[in-house]
């Protein structure tokens, strides 16, 4: 498995509009990095780039410090494992699996053993010699793994592989992903639109949006420290609350206009300038005063409340600002309630309004 | 008690169906040649609520919204609209606003000429003035925040924008029923929660009914009055959200819904002095003799199907002391750990059985570590093992919080 560095590695197509602007990134060995983004933010650019499917416009990639920047897919190593499976569909399940040793003319006792540890690593003993169209999708993609990891590549590439399967086929792959991915000891790229997908199995997240690199981060600092204002509303499901605020000269917080109560800031410390965003996440909201720090109160009244199961979302109106709270369920409110919103201030990220960038609130003066 | 219903939505909703609703569909019926897609479904949506369709691909999901809106004959059953039997009536003469899962957009038309289409359809002439139609047309870009594209053709759009004018198409209408064939799946996250939200405000407010399908269990939820849960054609169940996360009807439907969805073990049980379960192919376990009685009312040992939600399960070290009262235990190892920011998925075996469990964002353990699997009695279902139906829990066996709630 190999170690990957992408040095100020951009693209553009027509050129002049910058599809990946210089990107710097390390694909550390053994690691799963996610490219997460919307649609257009240039990760699906950067794979086929490091992939060799695409040359770069500028800079280099190394894989285990060689540059393999010219150097085209094949010599690379890399396998993918692709959003429609892009199986071979008369074949059968060891046939699939075993197809990419043939064609590198394997000594077939080395093929059994080989596509033997596969299936049994992913589970599909039973239909090894199943024809692969008669396989539930999730079984088709674990195939599809299998005929990737087969072969020892230096690099694993996941191209979004859970977007055509159902709910619950998707939340068992995922977690079989991970664990394989996790114990095998795999240097991949998983590359996602969707949040969850890359917290649940990467180690690290790039978070890319309009060909920009965002943040780099674990799971946990990405949700936790989000950057800029884009990957705090980007990451977290439901999304976090994103307030314009402003401190007045007694240093109380006034959002959209709404003045809360609870404790003065010291409004010198905050943020000077004319517009600061205030963020906090939907779960991180008490409904009672927290015990043991001070909270910013917003007095409010649910509009509407969401059933998700184990948690209830209480859809609320502050003024004219709707923002969410997340419970566990049942909810103590109804539509129609009043009732005062504690922010902690341990809870509360705060940004720049015209940058964009956290201001890197680790705990708000008060 | 009064105070009670008025005060719970979720209660008021179960008595908003008007007698005369806006949709009801009865023993409705659809074969493809030898493929039953639904069978015999019995559906009703009250005027002004919201009714999500939840299942997997292949349920018969649009196979219902196909019959509904008369793209599709039934093979058995009727359609009725505003209590009028419309199941032989075309299309165009039955006022159903249909959102296409695959949008259907008109590609040489602006968003705009897109979405007042339908009041300009021949069915429509003369019922609103040139203003009304534009009226009804802003508000409904408005809601979806596509305003800004009003002016551009299908081929600008991404995925999601052609989403929101497939949907903002049949919201501008003014039909007895709408049916919304996964209308915010293509959606990010962020957009997603934004816009069931608002859509379900402002379908709540209308006299119409809406019939919301989606195979996102946690979506059929968050936006519905009632669900119905629909698997292989036949419906498996029907009732306000909480009741059916909470008593999902049978195996089917618990494996289905929340996020993740519940856990179902199969063990088997004994009985003795000290009782004891055992899952899949490890040791048997000793359980308390109050797990044996929950599990098994008659007193019979043998095959049980327990239900556990991720939520109601507790992951501990082997050397943690467990609270003894109303808990058992499982020794387990851990199979995966997913950080998914708010909370940390961890994913256990016991017995080649996975379980998954939901932990606090903090928590981390390393893959294969010996671990406790710690849940409380009153927590868990019990399923019976041959039908896969649920084992009603005996009113008197725990006081539920609606329970304690009304006797106070």
């Amino acid at each position: 498995m190999a170690h990957v560095q992408l040095n100020q590695v951009s693209k553009s197509y027509d050129g002049q509009v910058l599809a990946v602007q210089p990107l710097d990134l390390v694909f550390a060995q053994g690691e799963m990095l996610a490219l997460l983004g919307p649609s257009g933010c240039g990760k699906s650019s950067t794979l086929k780039m490091v992939a060799g499917i695409e040359p770069v416009s500028t800079g280099s990639i190394l894989f285990d410090g060689v540059d393999v920047t010219n150097r085209d897919s094949a010599a690379r190593n890399i396998a993918m494992v692709f959003e429609d499976y892009a199986l071979y569909p008369h074949m059968s399940v060891f046939e699939n699996i075993a197809f990419p040793l043939r064609v590198r003319r394997v000594a077939s006792a080395d093929i059994v053993r080989k596509v033997q540890e596969m299936v049994e690593m992913l589970g599909l003993e039973a239909f090894q010699q199943a024809p692969v169209r008669t396989l539930s999708g999730g079984a088709q993609q674990r195939v599809s793994i299998g005929r990737a990891l087969v072969r020892d590549p230096a690099l694993v590439m996941f191209d979004e592989p859970l977007s055509h399967l159902d709910a619950d086929q998707k939340v068992l792959l995922r977690t079989e992903i991970r664990r394989l991915q996790a114990t095998a000891g795999l240097t991949s790229v998983l590359v996602t639109h969707d949040q969850t997908e890359a917290m649940a199995m990467a180690d690290r997240i790039a978070v890319m949006d309009h060909g920009a690199l965002q943040q780099v981060g674990s799971p946990r600092e990405l949700y936790e420290q989000p950057a800029n204002i884009f990957v705090a509303g980007f990451i977290g499901d439901s999304p976090m609350n994103l307030f314009d605020a402003h401190v007045d000269g007694q240093g109380l917080v006034h959002l959209d206009k709404v003045p809360m109560a609870g404790v003065a800031l010291a409004r010198a410390q905050l943020f000077d300038s004319a517009g600061l965003v205030l963020g906090i996440r939907p779960e991180d909201i008490r409904l009672q005063p927290p015990a043991n720090e001070p909270a910013l109160v917003l007095r409010a009244c649910v509009i509407d409340r969401e059933c998700c199961g184990d948690r209830d979302v209480l859809l609320a109106l502050a003024g004219e600002r709707r923002f969410n709270v997340e419970v566990p369920s049942p909810a103590p409110l109804n539509a129609g309630d009043g009732f005062d919103a504690y922010f902690p201030l341990s809870r509360l990220h705060g940004f720049d309004a015209l940058t964009g960038l956290s201001l890197n609130l680790e705990r708000l003066p008060c | 008690m009064l105070s009670l219903l008025q005060r719970s939505p979720a209660l008021a909703a179960s008595h908003k169906v008007a007698h005369v609703g806006a949709l009801q569909v009865e023993r409705l019926g659809k074969r493809f040649g030898k493929v039953t897609a639904l069978q015999a479904l019995e559906l009703s949506v009250g005027e002004g609520e919201i009714v999500s369709v939840t299942g997997p691909s292949g349920a018969g999901k649009s196979t219902l919204a196909r019959l509904v809106s008369g793209l599709e004959a039934p093979s058995e059953g009727r359609v009725l609209l505003s209590g009028i039997d419309v199941s032989r009536l075309p299309p165009q003469a039955r006022r159903v606003a249909h959102m296409f899962e695959s949008y259907a957009l008109f590609p040489t038309l602006t968003v705009d000429q897109n979405v007042a289409s339908p009041l300009q359809a021949p069915t429509s002439l003369g019922r609103w003035s040139g203003q009304q139609q534009r009226e009804r047309v802003d508000e409904v870009l408005a809601l979806t925040e596509i305003s800004a594209l009003r002016d551009r053709l299908p081929s600008q759009l991404s995925g999601g924008q052609k989403q929101r004018v497939a949907l903002c198409r049949a919201l501008v209408q003014d039909p007895s029923v709408f049916v919304l064939d996964e209308p915010i799946g293509h959606l990010d996250a962020k957009l997603r929660h934004l816009l069931r939200g608002e859509i379900r405000r402002r379908q709540t407010q209308l006299r119409q009914g809406t019939l919301w399908l989606t195979p996102d269990g946690i979506e059929a939820m968050a936006v519905a009055d009632r669900m119905a849960v629909l698997i292989d054609g036949q419906l498996q169940q029907i009732g306000i959200p909480s009741e059916v996360f909470r008593q999902p009807a049978n195996v089917r439907v618990a494996r289905l819904i929340g996020d993740p969805a519940m856990n179902v073990v199969q063990a088997v049980l004994s009985g003795g002095s000290v009782p004891q379960l055992q899952v899949g192919d490890a040791p048997p376990a000793p359980v308390s003799s109050a797990l044996f009685n929950r599990l098994s009312p008659g007193a019979r040992e043998g095959r049980v199907l327990v239900g556990l939600r991720p939520a109601d399960l507790q992951v501990t070290a082997v050397d943690c002391p467990t609270d003894g009262a109303g808990a058992d235990q499982l020794p387990a190892r851990v199979y995966a750990v997913e950080p998914l920011g708010k909370q940390t998925l961890v994913t256990v075996e016991v017995g080649g059985q996975r379980l998954r469990t939901k932990a606090p964002p903090d928590v981390s353990w390393r893959i294969g570590a010996p671990v406790k699997l710690v849940f409380q009695l009153a927590q868990l279902l019990s399923f019976d093992p041959a039908s896969g139906n649920l084992h009603r829990t005996p009113p008197s066996f725990f006081p539920s919080t609606s329970q304690a709630k009304a006797s106070t």
